[in-house]
Parts: C-alpha cells; sequence; structure tokens
C-alpha cells in the first residue's frame, strides 16, 4: 500500500495526472508487475520508473489537452536521476505526514506550512509555548522516524 | 552528550530553537570540529526545510489514512501467486538434469501451457546460461514453444512472456558465442515486446544491454558504446543502479577496444565511486581494474598502480583468486615496461606460475611474453627465446586459434633467426591480447 501512495502520487502531483485517471494507471503498473513479474532489483525503483513511464505515455497519448513539461520528459543520466530522487522524496515525505495524522501533523502544518507562530498556536490549541515546543520537538523525531521506515524500509 | 558527540534530540533541538541550548558557544564550537554531527545536525535541518513545502501537505491530504488494495487485484496476485508455484512443483523436479528435462518434453503437454511455467522456465534459464549455457538454451526454447501454444485472448502481457523467453534465447547463445544467431533472438524479443499493449522501457533496455555486450564481441564497438549507454539511460530511470553500473561497465569496455584510453578511464571512475557507495563490490572491483589498465595504456603510471592496489583489495575481500592472479601480473607487467626490470621481471616470473596454477592458460602465455620482452629488454636473449618457444594457446574457435598460432610462428621464426626484439614480443603479445575481443583481427608483423 505504501507503493501505491507513493505511485499515485507521483501521477497526481508530479504528472498532474487527474485523481481518477492517476488510480487507474496506478492499477495498470501493478496487474502488469504481477503478470510480467521482471527481474528487478529494487522493487519500488523499478514500480517508480513504470509509473513514470505510464504518465508520460498518458499525456502523449493526450497531447492536445495538455502539453507535457521539458520537466516531465526523461532526460539523460544524473538529470533524470536527481529529479526522480527529488520527486520521490517529497513524495515520501507526504506519506510520512499523511501517516503522522492528528495533533502532531495539524501543529507541523501549522509551524513549518502556515508559518505561524509558537505563541498563536499555543492559543489556538488552548496551552503554553512551552507545550508546543515540545510537542514540535516530539512531532518532527516521530516524522524522521516514520520517513526513513519509508525510504529504507 | 554522547561521550564527544551530541545526541539526536539535542541537534533537533538545536535545529528547532538555536536560542533554547544552554551553552550555545560550545555547541558551535564543537559543530565546528566534528563533521560527524554537523552532518546529523544537516540531516535534521533539511528535514526541517522540507516541511515548509507545501507539496508534500498536499500529498498527505489526498492520501486515504488506511487502504487496501482493491479486491480485483488481490485476487489476481493470489491466482498468479497459486498458478506460479504449481509450475514450480511442475518443473522444478526436471531441471536437475538437461537429459531429464529433454526427455520430459514437457512443451507437448497440456499441462505445462502456462505463462506461469514460461516465467519459471526463463527463470532458471537466466541462472544456467553461465554454467550450462546448452542447457540454458534448451529451457529458453521450451519456453519459447510454450509461449507459442499459449492463447493470445487469455493471457495478458504475452509479448513480455515472449519477449523475455526471446531474451533468454539470445543470453545463450552470447555464452555459447553463436552471436549471429543471439542478435536473430534479440531482434525477435524486441519485436514481441513492442506488440504488448504498453511496452515497458526497462524490458527493452535489458535487450539493448545484451545486445551491446553481443557488439563489443563481435567488434562493433561504436555500436556497443551507443546500445551500452542507451541502456544505462533507461535503467537510471528504473532505479536499476546494478544494471545501469553493468551497462556502463560495458560503454567504457567499448572505448577501451578501441584504444580511447582517456574516454574509456572516466567512464571506469564514475562506475567506480557509484559501485563504492552502492556497496557493489563486484563491479567496483572490475571498474578499478578496468580504470587501471586505462591509465597504464596512457602512462599514468601513479594513477593506475593506485587503481590496481584497491582493485587487489577488493578481489581479497571477495576471496577472487583468479583476479587478484591477473592484477598481480599487470601490476608487474606495468613495472616492467615502466623500466623496473630488477623488481618486476621477478613479479612477473612469479606471476606466470600463479596463472598456470590456477589453470589460467592463455593468460600465463601472455604474461610469459611479457617476461620475455622484459628480459629482451634487459639482454637476457637466451631465457627469452626458450620462453618464446614454450608458449602455446587455445582458443574455443578453430579459425582464432589459427590466427595466434600464425602469431607465435612468427615469433619462433624471429626467435630462431636470432634477431627477435622487444617490440616482436610485445606486438605479438598485444595481438594475441586483443584477439578474443576481436577474433577476425589478422596478424601482420611489424617487420
Amino acid at each position: 500500500m505504501e507503493h501505491e501512495r507513493l505511485l499515485r502520487s507521483i501521477a497526481q502531483f508530479r504528472f498532474d495526472i487527474p485523481p481518477g485517471d492517476a488510480e487507474s494507471l496506478v492499477h495498470d503498473i501493478f496487474a502488469s508487475y504481477l503478470e510480467r513479474q521482471p527481474d528487478a532489483i529494487d522493487v519500488k525503483a523499478y514500480l517508480v520508473g513504470s509509473i513514470n513511464h505510464a504518465c508520460r505515455h498518458y499525456w502523449r497519448k493526450r497531447k492536445h489537452e495538455a502539453p507535457l513539461l521539458t520537466e516531465h520528459e526523461g532526460n539523460a543520466y544524473g538529470d533524470e536521476r536527481a529529479r526522480v530522487e527529488l520527486w520521490t522524496l517529497r513524495l515520501s515525505l507526504g506519506a510520512t505526514l499523511a501517516r503522522l495524522g492528528g495533533k502532531c501533523s495539524e501543529t507541523l502544518r501549522r509551524y513549518y506550512l502556515r508559518d505561524e507562530s509558537v505563541e498563536a498556536i499555543a492559543t489556538n490549541l488552548e496551552t503554553s509555548p512551552a507545550y508546543v515546543w515540545q510537542l514540535l520537538s516530539s512531532c518532527r523525531k516521530r516524522a524522521r522516524q516514520i520517513y526513513t521506515s519509508i525510504t529504507h524500509p | 552528550m554522547n561521550m564527544s558527540h551530541y545526541t539526536e534530540n539535542e541537534l533537533s533541538a538545536y535545529s528547532l530553537r538555536p536560542e533554547s541550548v544552554i551553552d550555545r558557544e560550545r555547541f558551535g564550537d564543537h559543530l565546528a570540529s566534528c563533521s560527524e554531527c554537523r552532518e546529523a545536525l544537516e540531516v535534521i535541518q533539511a528535514f526541517d526545510a522540507a516541511l515548509h513545502d507545501p507539496l508534500p501537505w498536499k500529498v498527505a491530504d489526498s492520501m486515504p489514512n488506511s487502504g487496501r488494495p482493491p479486491g480485483a487485484l488481490l485476487s489476481r496476485a493470489r491466482a498468479i501467486a497459486d498458478a506460479d508455484a504449481h509450475a514450480r512443483t511442475l518443473v522444478e523436479p526436471l531441471i536437475h538434469s538437461a537429459i531429464r528435462f529433454r526427455e520430459a518434453r514437457i512443451d507437448q503437454d497440456e499441462q505445462f501451457r502456462t505463462a506461469s511455467v514460461v516465467r519459471f522456465l526463463c527463470n532458471a534459464a537466466n541462472g544456467m546460461h553461465e554454467r550450462q549455457p546448452e542447457f540454458g538454451l534448451l529451457l529458453a526454447d521450451t519456453a519459447l514453444s510454450i509461449v507459442a501454444s499459449l492463447p493470445e485472448t487469455t493471457t495478458p502481457y504475452l509479448g513480455a512472456c515472449a519477449g523475455t523467453a526471446w531474451k533468454e534465447r539470445a543470453n545463450a547463445l552470447r555464452f555459447l558465442g553463436r552471436f549471429k544467431e543471439a542478435e536473430e533472438a534479440l531482434d525477435h524479443a524486441e519485436e514481441v515486446f513492442h506488440s504488448d499493449r504498453d511496452v515497458e522501457p526497462f524490458d527493452l533496455a535489458i535487450v539493448d544491454y545484451v545486445r551491446a555486450t553481443v557488439c563489443a564481441e563481435t567488434e562493433r564497438f561504436e555500436d556497443s558504446v551507443r546500445l551500452a549507454r542507451k541502456a544505462a539511460e533507461q535503467f537510471v530511470v528504473y532505479g536499476d543502479q546494478r544494471r545501469y553500473l553493468s551497462a556502463r561497465l560495458v560503454e567504457g569496455f567499448g572505448y577501451y577496444c578501441v584504444d580511447r584510453h582517456a574516454e574509456a578511464a572516466p567512464i571506469f571512475e564514475s562506475v567506480i565511486g557509484s559501485a563504492r557507495a552502492a556497496n557493489e563490490m563486484w563491479i567496483l572491483g572490475g571498474a578499478l581494474a578496468n580504470a587501471a589498465a586505462c591509465y597504464s595504456h596512457l602512462r599514468e603510471r601513479d594513477k593506475a598502480s593506485a587503481f590496481y592496489t584497491e582493485a587487489l583489495a577488493v578481489f581479497t575481500m571477495l576471496d577472487v583468486p583468479t583476479e587478484r592472479a591477473r592484477i598481480r601480473w599487470a601490476v608487474a607487467a606495468m613495472r616492467v615496461e615502466g623500466g623496473d626490470c630488477e623488481d618486476g621481471l621477478a613479479e612477473l616470473a612469479d606471476s606466470r606460475d600463479e596463472l598456470i596454477r590456477f589453470g589460467l592458460s592463455n593468460d600465463a602465455s601472455l604474461a610469459t611474453l611479457d617476461l620475455a620482452a622484459g628480459l629482451l629488454a634487459s639482454g637476457e636473449f637466451d631465457q627469452a627465446a626458450s620462453l618464446c618457444r614454450s608458449i602455446a594457446v587455445t582458443f574455443a574457435s578453430e579459425g582464432v586459434t589459427r590466427s595466434a598460432q600464425k602469431a607465435l610462428a612468427y615469433l619462433r621464426e624471429a626467435v630462431t633467426s636470432g634477431d627477435v626484439t622487444p617490440e616482436d614480443v610485445r606486438d605479438v603479445r598485444t595481438f594475441l591480447g586483443r584477439l578474443p575481443a576481436r577474433p577476425r583481427q589478422e596478424f601482420l608483423p611489424i617487420r
């Protein structure tokens, strides 16, 4: 399921494919993987490569709807590898935050994404700033642990 | 604090709120001098910085907290797993002996006509080529025969199934030295892969990689470089580091074979860096030895020597005595060529004996020629002449053996006439050394 989420996120967020179509593409990727059983050394990396290809193919078939951006085109060696790695890291972080849930996710979102001050968060949560600092500290640690378990299973 | 390092919690607190850290000055001083803590802090800071990026939050919002794979996919996965297990039960007892397998004629038997059996045979063939290529070929051909009988309507991804079987046939033929047939099999593989609804570029990249190795074996080095590079690009996309590095090695080898050492060396060096990081020790050992050979040709002996030393350490760690012997030979030969005859000749003689002990007779013959050239250069004519007369080589192909014998006959004649020079010996040695990669090459004496 972790791979499924990652693949769907790649389709949706890296390639801007509508959610319904992204889900179908991911389903096809898994079906193809099951039937073909390719000799892949790193299954996750293989599936990521496969979804990247399927998404490019998707947009090439629909050229008139939205042009494929240059950044989506496969590129030689380092560029493409670096790009895939960067996307994988961003999407893995997304999966981390999804798993974090509850108060942790909300606190980190307020502090990092919305740039709210610790005092404002404390007021909103009806607690003390010291507790928010503590929450930020423990939630970041928990997030790093989840992230590591996703990226280095 | 853990002895001399800060803990993750302390570094995390510093990243979040530096002003809250007691004795901040001491903390800063420690970071300035401790790369381990600095790197750990950088990881935490990068993680914190990434939390400002809106995209991961959007991704998180779009993900359900718990999900199950679709039922249809799950039941398909179970059905495939059952079919694969059944195929294994049917075929595995037969593949311990080529004779028993051949006699079973499974392609004639209805119960073996499944995609799972084809997959099993392809996997078995893949593991067989190096040890028993004839059996590998039989397994691949049986897979092809079964694929041909599978109904297209009920077998999804039939093209991929057939393509893999053709690819395994090509692999077996490559190991058997039947390169023309291997290329034909690769043409078929490519064609059937393309016949599938969705062709996976990964499959085509493997075909390109195998073709690149065939091109290298058949002296089409430009094609070899081009195909290996193309395959490597795709392996990157699929995150297949091992295949990527293997393809880059073939690319470097293509340049090496046409004496473009200055272009080959940076490729091998780049493979060295990546293989070291990925802990791919076999690839690392090969790349180190190849980079060393390039620098030896480029007369950059210090660099070559450093790479040889590391290659030796890698092959010692992997416990591959034959590769160690080859490297010791290369180092000794380089030393003699660089003018250090005193130590170099003794090392070369030892290496030659070691190669003989390991049964590497052709390598031993080449080492003998290196030794003879060195002895001639030091004025030791009689010993060199006696060595030149003792050399014999054998190759799998009769044509190649004939070419080798022609070169050795020339050398013996030069020895008998008494006017053999170190250049004559090196000329023959270079020719023989290149013969496996250039089997159609004819010997043309320099004089």
